[in-house]
């Protein structure tokens, strides 16, 4: 019970104030497929783009970090486009 | 240059027409070159109007506030290590004015969410929060921490105990952690909002409004009248407050140097 309990995250300093149940959060799902994507984050100045690999290697983006919203509206950089290695 | 290239393809399957000289268009890098390239593929189109200068950001802090411990990958995250560059990002640059923040959480690491909001706290811009879905938890304390704040009337917050999860041992001291930690939370609200600790307090412990555990949902305009949110809205109005709010702060400024 407690190697279960350090496994997922530790006993110690685990203070997560929120309403979704504990058991929830670090359920252990078998039942998803294993993804292989694993996400890379890209800087592009001031601006983060989560990426991963596609099966002919490049980089198509997941997801963009920014706080400037006028980033989101970048056709570059739409979430599934292929990101340009500069 | 791969440009150029393209028109006098163009004018080539135009059969014979007057190559006219076409004007050298100013040197775009590779990378530039490369994304016309791409667009015009993709999109058929060429221009992508360049983005204004913006002098409002925002944050949009969705799902769990990720501290400490990564979490496993079902759950939808914010992390920490993202907002806190950001905030610093924001306060630096002088061409920002205001900062929105969407909050649709439901909770998360108490550490990281007293850090952002505190972050929030201390920017010296115009800062305004609109709670969309729900804030709950330890969104309550980020949703308080800006100028001024903002609830959609569907919008929800939850306000409950905290609770020790994980292995605990059960001694006086344990309680006693629990009850600081909980107290930072409590005394953030109470500071940053209208609503009394006692108040506050007793949202937290009231029995019977949850079906799982103690403690109260407060929908849009219960937010509103416990004093905890400001104003019940939208983006609309949140806009246009944070446009007031950058006017006060830029002509206090101005009065400041004269």
């Amino acid at each position: 019970m407690r190697l279960k309990s350090a496994q997922r995250g530790g006993d110690f300093n685990k203070m997560l104030y929120t309403i979704i149940p504990e058991e929830y959060i670090f359920e252990e799902n078998n039942a998803l497929p294993e993804t292989n994507q694993a996400e890379i984050e890209v800087r592009q100045g001031s601006l983060s783009l989560i990426c991963h690999h596609s099966s002919s290697g490049e980089l198509i983006i997941n997801r963009i970090i920014s706080s400037n919203p006028q980033d989101y509206l970048n056709p570059d950089w739409q979430p599934g486009s292929v990101l340009n290695k500069s | 240059m791969l440009d150029n290239n393209f028109t006098v393809n163009q004018n080539q399957h135009q059969n014979e027409a007057p190559i006219e000289p076409v004007e050298q268009p100013v040197r775009q890098s590779p990378r530039k070159q490369r994304l016309v390239l791409q667009n015009l593929k993709n999109l058929g189109q060429i221009n992508t109007p360049a983005a204004p200068e913006n002098n409002i950001h925002t944050l949009i802090i969705v799902g769990q506030i990720e501290g400490h411990i990564i979490l496993p990958p079902k759950n939808k995250t914010t992390k920490y290590e993202h907002i806190i560059p950001q905030l610093v990002a924001i306060e630096q640059n002088k061409s920002i004015e205001g900062v929105l923040i969407i909050l649709n959480t439901v909770g998360g690491d108490v550490e990281a969410g007293l850090a952002i909001a505190e972050m929030l706290e201390s920017l010296s811009k115009a800062t305004v929060s609109l709670v969309l879905g729900g804030g709950h938890s330890i969104g309550v304390p980020i949703a308080v921490s800006t100028d001024y704040s903002f609830i959609a009337e569907t919008a929800t917050m939850t306000i409950h105990p905290l609770r020790l999860t994980g292995m605990v041992i059960g001694v006086p001291q344990t309680y006693e952690y629990l009850d600081k930690m909980q107290d930072r939370v409590i005394k953030f609200v109470t500071k940053h909002s209208k609503i009394t600790e006692e108040h506050f307090r007793e949202l937290m412990f009231r029995n019977g409004d949850l079906v799982r555990d103690i403690g109260t949902v407060l929908v849009g305009k219960d937010a509103v009248s416990s004093g905890l949110i400001d104003e019940v809205g939208g983006i609309r109005e949140a806009l246009k407050k944070l446009d007031e709010l950058i006017e006060i702060k830029v002509r206090s400024k101005r009065r400041g140097f004269q």
